[in-house]
């Protein structure tokens, strides 16, 4: 077995050679129409886009700051102007049942138009059923109505006051009615005469005006139904009066409107109702109480609730001249605040005296009507964070309608008045973007999700680094140079943000695709460039901006190192121990503050059951990935060291000085050292510090972190003195993954600081203890002074005294006394 | 002007709670503040209804009911006091609101009767052109009889027709139509419109009336319209006052070259509001 050579310095870092660039900076190159290494997620979006069928909405999965928006809406504004305009919408009273609105379609632009007519409509009879009604053809027919009742009533009364007369009976009128009299000599007769009277005449006067009681009765009867006809003529006559005041305007508006079949519809029931309320449109004396009650509002005037119900609620203008925004395709919108409300739209009160009052003109639209027959963009985590608002948006998407209900009414918690507006057709293409987490959270627990949501475009975190995409990182930084005003970049300045993507991809051969990272380094880069007052971004500028950000985020990193260096945190960087070496961790607190730490791990055994225990499991502040590590290397151990036997062993292991929570299993293969050489009791130099995870064969296998791992330890032997034999040990899978940085590359080249690549656990160990880790000869057994051969024979002492202390008490004066020698 | 040159001091006016009367009254409480005559109502407790009351088999039809009630002396007393409580109040507000001096009665007997001899103590008589009796177009019998019994001037009201309508008079060149027309001219200054049907054998004689009225109107800013009137029959009379539109009539019928009947068939056809000067 060969023992690891140290990594040459050109191993440690991949340079972008800036001279692979014909430019000399990126103002020569053209902007990036794609979107960079993503090939796989574009490639989904255009199918999901593409696709016409239900359920195909689109779920676009990928970190943040990763360019799904970017992508996203870079494609759909490509798309979306080439596709036809969608229709207008507008809600209309329901003069039937007020609280369903009816929804109108209208072609684009048409909405905004009907909304005028129909204001104009209102503004024209306004004019016109007040001179209709004013005309004295009017007046006469209206007053010929009315006498004819009145002459109707005289005639009757009349008819039967000459009867009555033929009787020398008066009809009288009485302060409540009428009544008869019998006269006498033209005066109502006086009652001692009438008394005087013979019985036979006073009972014939009595049956008479008895007679005369009924007939009168009967009149009096009547009166009611002839009021009631005279009123029907009435109501014929102005109906009639109105319709042929309305007719004409309303004839032109059918003319207008022909091609759409809902607004004649509607124009047919907007007559019926202008016939029947026409006498809202005559001036009125209006109640000085309700004015000052505040019933009416200042802007319409006293009679606006009367002609509110003819107005047009445009609730999705697709065509308006007036706005700004107005699409030349299908729209495509982003809901930044994917409320309940935000996406459905809301139907808005106005309190009057106390009471909340609302009708269709208070419907207000959300995202969905502006996005119908286009494509609606939200954040997934914004959409789930708001009450309701995914249950809505999925309700609406599966129904294909959107229906505005309140929240209050879903929860049944308010009982005020509101409407049911009449569901509006949606045709929409929804484009959710979030968390890869999520994604699969969703797609797990939720059936509906699935469903509804068919496509993913998945982004990918990183890319492959070539010559190909390095000059598509050029291009790319050239057109975010454009696009946010910054100094153009030198080819100096390109080649160090290539070398910096990678090392953010945590990969020599690899090139981050997070976006948002690069975009940053590079308005960085560009402050630090105006700063020192250059005109174009240059490498130094670049690693200025790099220096800085480390500089900024670095409180904690140096007081831990501080800390270290002032002997708080012990940590040994020269010398040799048995039983403790370095390990190291990683710590990420935020986006460009990840850096690595020595961390010291110890390990003790005596006799025991065979157990390994990781101190960190038995007080909870292991992770599962870390609790595995170290049984794997227990049954490493025990299968190499005592596959025949019983393992008497009881060995401890522990992270020293840790207050909080460890995890992951790239220290399983420097526990396993530090057990060995507690085993072999052989002291393990403390100039190295080790990485890497181990399976059960003894193989090192690859780890994440690798450079700020070297760099954190790099940066404490620096700060206590370089010496040359201070190094790490890094499995050999990670070589490709390095990219360190500069001062570390120097010292290496300097032979001041050195790094190994490992790929066993004997390679290790032989390189921690300078002592061979020894391997099995023809007899099946390690060389004795070997490490493996010294952690057999330990395990075997073990084994010896477990055996001895099991052995019946007879033989027990024996075994003691080959104990005490073992002891010497 | 003063109230001397119509000699009408004094103002009696009919009241029974009918819109008509209310009307009447209105106008006489105009006329009293023009003239600055005193105002003075009188409600006449009709005695046919009290006769009425006490006879045995005595039933009224309610009008707004169709049912038919018992009537009852003491029932019918106090419907009869309660409405002449309502006239007083009406002839107070009505005074109130112009400040002027009034006074109010109740009398008891037959209408008409009461009535003449009521209007013996004014100068005019003012009385809705019907009663309470309904809403025929004719003369109530209240008002015909006023109308032939009475010496005084008589004014003769309905709703609707306010007093200060356009006026419109018939002039003939009598005495009497002078006098109607001087009154006519006064009335008519307030609102500045008049209409004169000018009855005349000839064009000439036509012509010269025109002529005399015009210039005797000349200082005040009167719009006159004048119409020629061929035949002095009712009917026709009617047909051009309906023609000049809803106003005041104002007539003289004692000092007049028109036809009495001609003059009292205008009072029963012409549902106008009348001022017959005496």
């Amino acid at each position: 077995m060969e023992t690891p050579t140290p990594l040459p310095p050109e191993s440690l870092y991949q340079p972008c050679d800036p001279q692979q660039f014909t430019f000399e900076t990126t103002a020569e190159l053209e902007n990036l129409e794609s979107i960079i290494g993503q090939a796989r997620a574009v490639d989904a979006i255009q199918f999901g886009i593409g696709i016409q069928h239900e359920g195909f909405n689109l779920y676009v999965l990928g970190p943040n700051g990763s360019g799904k928006f970017t992508a996203v809406t870079q494609f759909l504004h490509q798309r979306a102007p080439a596709e036809p305009i969608p229709d207008d919408w507008c809600y209309v009273n329901n003069f039937e049942q007020p609280h369903k609105p009816h929804a109108l379609r209208l072609p684009p632009g048409q909405a905004a138009v009907f909304q005028t007519d129909m204001k104009h409509l209102v503004a024209a009879l306004r004019t016109t059923i007040p001179a209709a009604f004013s005309s004295d053809e009017y007046q006469a027919q209206q007053r010929a109505i009315e006498e004819e009742f009145k002459e109707r009533q005289n005639q009757a009364l009349e008819d039967l006051r000459q009867t009555a007369l033929q009787h020398q009976i008066a009809l009288i009128h009485t302060p409540q009615g009428f009544a008869f009299a019998p006269l006498k000599d033209g005066e109502v007769i006086k009652p001692d005469e009438f008394m005087a009277l013979s019985p036979e005449e006073q009972k014939s006067i009595e049956s008479q005006v008895l007679t005369l009681q009924d007939n009168l009765q009967t009149i009096m009867e009547q009166l009611p139904q002839w009021q009631r006809e005279t009123q029907n003529k009435l109501r014929k006559l102005n109906e009639e009066v109105a319709q042929y005041a309305i007719a004409p305007l309303l004839a032109e508006l059918r003319q207008k409107y022909d091609a759409a079949a809902s607004v004649l519809t509607y124009l047919e029931t907007v007559e019926k109702d202008l016939i029947q309320h026409f006498d809202n449109f005559l001036d009125k004396d209006d109640t000085p109480l309700a004015e000052a009650m505040g019933l009416t509002t200042s802007d319409g005037g006293p009679q606006k609730n009367a002609f509110t119900r003819y107005q047009v609620n445009v609730i999705v203008d697709n065509g308006s001249a007036a706005s700004t925004d107005a699409p030349t395709g299908a729209p495509v919108i982003y809901e930044d605040i994917p409320t309940y409300m935000n996406l459905i739209g809301r139907i808005e009160h106005i309190s009057q005296m106390g009471t909340l009052l609302t009708d269709f003109t208070l419907i207000k639209p959300g995202a969905l009507h502006r996005a119908n027959g286009g494509y609606l963009i939200i954040h997934a985590r914004k959409l789930l964070t708001e009450p309701f608002a995914y249950e809505a948006l999925k309700q609406a998407i599966r129904a294909r309608k959107i229906s505005i209900q309140s929240l209050g009414q879903i929860v049944s918690m308010v009982s005020t008045v509101s409407l049911e507006p009449e569901p509006i057709p949606l045709n929409v293409k929804v484009v959710l973007m979030g968390e890869r987490q999520l994604y699969y959270l969703l797609n797990q627990y939720d059936p509906d999700f699935v469903e509804l949501f068919k496509v993913a475009a998945d982004f990918e975190n990183e890319m492959v680094r070539d010559e190909a995409s390095n000059l598509a990182y050029a291009r790319l930084i050239s057109g975010l140079a454009r696009k946010e005003n910054l100094y153009h970049f030198d080819r100096t300045a390109v080649s160090r943000v290539i070398e910096h993507s990678a090392r953010l991809a945590g990969d020599a051969e690899r090139l981050t695709t997070h976006m948002q990272s690069i975009t940053d380094l590079l308005r960085e880069a560009d402050y630090w460039a105006r700063q020192q007052a250059h005109e174009v971004v240059s490498l130094a500028d670049v690693q200025r901006a790099l220096d800085a950000q480390q500089y900024r985020v670095g409180r904690i990193r140096e007081e831990m190192q501080e800390m270290i260096l002032r002997e708080t945190i012990l940590i040994d960087t020269d010398g040799a121990q048995v039983g403790q070496i370095n390990g190291l961790a990683v710590f990420s607190l935020g986006r460009y503050n990840t850096f690595g730490k020595p961390s010291r791990i110890t390990a003790r055994v005596r006799l025991g059951k065979g157990e390994v225990i990781d101190i960190e499991r038995q007080v909870e502040m292991g992770g599962p990935i870390h609790s595995k590590g170290v049984l794997i290397l227990a049954a490493f151990l025990g299968a190499r060291y005592a596959a025949e036997r019983p393992l008497t062993l009881s060995a401890t292991l522990v992270f020293e000085q840790s207050y909080s929570g460890v995890d992951g299993d790239s220290a399983s293969s420097a526990e396993l050292y530090t057990l060995l050489s507690a085993l072999a009791e052989l002291p393990i130099k403390q100039s190295f510090a080790v990485t890497g995870s181990v399976n059960q064969h003894g193989q090192v296998q690859a780890i994440g972190g690798v450079n700020e791992k070297i760099e954190g330890f790099f940066d404490l032997c620096r700060a206590r003195g370089l010496t040359g034999e201070q190094g790490v040990l890094i499995p050999a899978a990670n070589v490709k993954h390095l990219m360190l940085r500069q001062d570390v590359v120097e010292a290496v080249a300097a032979r001041q600081f050195r790094i190994f690549p490992v790929s066993t656990i004997d390679e290790g160990i032989a390189l921690l203890t300078g002592v061979p880790a020894g391997e099995l000869d023809e007899s099946g057994s390690y060389p004795a002074d070997s490490v493996n051969g010294r952690v057999t024979a330990r395990l075997t002492a073990f084994t010896e005294k477990q055996r001895a202390f099991a052995t019946p008490p007879k033989q027990k004066k024996k075994k003691a006394k080959k104990d005490t020698e073992d002891k010497a | 002007m003063t109230t001397n040159k119509f000699h009408i001091r004094r103002i009696m006016v009919a009241l029974d709670g009918s819109p008509h009367s209310l009307a009447a009254l209105e106008a006489a409480a105009d006329l009293a503040a023009l003239l600055q005559a005193e105002l003075h109502g009188v409600f006449v407790e009709d005695i046919n209804l009290l006769r009425l009351a006490q006879l045995p088999f005595a039933h009224e039809v309610r009008a707004h009911t169709a049912t038919t009630e018992k009537l009852e002396l003491a029932h019918m007393q106090r419907q009869l006091r309660l409405q002449a409580a309502q006239a007083q109040a009406d002839l107070e507000r009505m005074a109130a609101k112009r400040a002027l001096a009034f006074t109010f009665r109740v009398a008891q007997g037959a209408v008409s009767a009461e009535l003449l001899a009521a209007a013996l103590e004014a100068d005019l008589l003012a009385l809705g052109r019907v009663g309470r009796q309904g809403q025929r177009r004719q003369l109530g019998s209240t008002a015909r009889t006023a109308v032939s019994k009475s010496a005084r001037t008589i004014l003769l009201m309905r709703p609707d027709v306010a007093l200060h309508r356009p006026i419109l008079t018939i002039y003939d060149g009598s005495p009497g139509a002078e006098r109607a027309l001087d009154v006519a001219g006064y009335l008519a200054e307030e609102n500045g419109r008049l209409r004169i049907l000018i009855w005349a054998t000839d064009k000439e004689q036509a012509a010269s009336y025109q002529e005399t009225i015009t210039r005797q109107f000349a200082d005040s800013n009167l719009a006159i319209e004048y119409r020629r009137l061929r035949s002095p029959d009712a009917a026709n009379l009617a047909y051009l006052l309906r023609l000049a539109g809803p106003g005041l009539l104002i007539l003289n019928d004692t000092d007049s070259t028109l036809p009495p009947e001609t003059v009292h068939t205008l009072l029963e056809e012409l549902d106008y509001p009348i001022l017959l000067i005496r």
